[in-house]
């Protein structure tokens, strides 16, 4: 078979089974599938070492086509309940009949671009503008999201890899933050917060022991009293009875 | 604001903005060349404008389009102006841009799912170029799984296709119509490159 078609002058799958059904003047309602199906087969089989991206949507469709054909061989178990049996191709005349609504549509655009392009507006070769334009707003105004993504892509694309840091993890464990704290009223009964401060080795360190103190707390093991506010606290160690 | 009528000098201020705009002319465009509350009625003055033109035979005429006006020379002068820029006067957009465009012209702000779902094709680069060409722009993410990014038609599309508003497009076809047409064409052969081949 040799067709004079070319596939690119189909959008898509659905322009080409548009083409077949006015072509051979199909009632969409009742697709002749396994003539549909054959007709398409042979069509893509041209196409698809052209053009693997876009032949991509075709060799679903044929699938589609296919998969309805394969349907409609099968005897249907229930008969009973006729008005509810699903024609197998209903689904793909929806689909064909949709897009024939938008392809009209698209039609009729082309029909008014291409109106529109009869009409010229004066363009006034204005050199001032440029010299006015240092408004920073006047360029923000015009700008999509779209672009601002590609700028920045094209910056990070820039920026020189980052050096590698290796982070060492410090395990600080509150349990033996907790002994310390206690460890500390060996001697005697009241200690400040700051005298535990120098043994602290980082930040994290300081934090830990203040969880700690919190945790000592809440179990009732110490107390702490401060003279005003942002001062020194006093820890005192409760007495166990 | 009570109406008072336009005067001989508003009407002349206004066919001047309308000569040295870039872009179009809206109401809200010509207030800020006023004192605030003494601009003219625009579509008053473009009224009298466009009767003038037509009175005295003139080349141009004012086109109200996106939402605008703009003084834009009448079509039928086309040819020669092609000739004079130098340009062919085709419109570059490619079947699958145009029918982009009209999925999302009546349905949008729609996602690339529902475009592709419609078009039954990819159309990733299709709204990427669309997306370059100004004519659609992204706005804002849907609801769906994964957030996708919603597309709509832009002030540029409606310029380029000559509409007032998306509301001027004309009505999408029924399905039931295009059942009815299917079923009357039906012993009207279509095209005629391709009916006589034999298929089998």
């Amino acid at each position: 078979m040799n067709y004079q078609i070319e596939l690119n002058n189909f959008s898509g799958p659905l322009d080409l089974l548009l083409f077949f059904i006015r072509r051979d003047q199909i009632d969409i309602m009742d697709i002749p599938i396994s003539h549909i199906t054959e007709e398409y087969l042979s069509f893509v089989e041209a196409v698809h070492t052209l053009n693997v991206s876009y032949a991509g949507d075709f060799i679903l469709m044929a699938a589609t086509l296919m998969r309805i054909k394969a349907k409609m061989l099968l005897p249907s178990v229930v008969d009973e309940e006729d008005e509810n049996f699903e024609d197998p191709r209903t689904e793909l005349a929806h689909r064909i009949l949709e897009y024939q609504r938008y392809k009209e549509a698209a039609t009729n655009l082309a029909v008014m671009a291409d109106d529109q392009s009869k009409k010229f507006q004066y363009s006034f070769p204005d050199k001032n503008a440029d010299l006015e334009k240092e408004d920073p707003e006047y360029y923000l105004e015009e700008v999509t999201i779209f672009e601002i993504v590609n700028i920045f892509k094209k910056l990070l694309d820039r920026v020189p890899p980052p050096l590698q840091y290796e982070v060492e993890k410090e395990e600080i464990k509150i349990k033996e933050k907790i002994a310390l704290v206690l460890n500390s009223f060996i001697s005697k009964q009241q200690i400040l917060f700051s005298e535990l401060s120098p043994k602290f080795s980082s930040r994290q360190d300081l934090i830990a022991t203040f969880i700690a103190i919190l945790e000592l707390i809440r179990d009732g093991l110490i107390r702490v009293q401060q003279k005003k506010l942002f001062d020194d606290f006093i820890l005192e160690k409760v007495r166990v009875n | 604001m009570t109406k008072k009528k336009i005067s001989n000098k508003e009407i002349q201020i206004i066919e001047a903005l309308l000569f040295a705009s870039e872009d179009i002319l809206t109401q809200s465009k010509l207030n800020l060349c006023f004192d605030s509350g003494v601009a003219p009625d625009l579509s008053d003055g473009i009224k009298h404008l466009q009767e003038q033109y037509q009175k005295s035979g003139r080349a141009f005429f004012i086109d109200n389009v996106a939402g605008g006006f703009r003084l834009v020379s009448l079509p039928e002068f086309a040819p020669w102006i092609h000739k004079l820029l130098s340009r062919s006067g085709k419109t570059s957009l490619s079947k699958a841009a145009l029918e982009t465009l009209a999925v999302l012209a009546y349905r949008g702000p729609a996602s690339r799912a529902e475009v592709e779902n419609i078009r039954g094709v990819n159309c990733a680069g299709v709204i990427k170029t669309l997306l370059d060409k100004k004519l659609l722009k992204i706005k804002g993410r849907g609801k769906g799984p994964g957030r996708p990014l919603l597309y709509s038609v832009t002030e540029a599309f409606l310029l380029s296709f000559g509409l007032n508003s998306i509301a001027d497009l004309p009505k999408l076809k029924e399905i039931t119509e295009l059942i009815a047409e299917g079923a009357s064409e039906s012993n009207f052969i279509s095209n005629s490159s391709l009916s006589d081949g034999s298929f089998d």
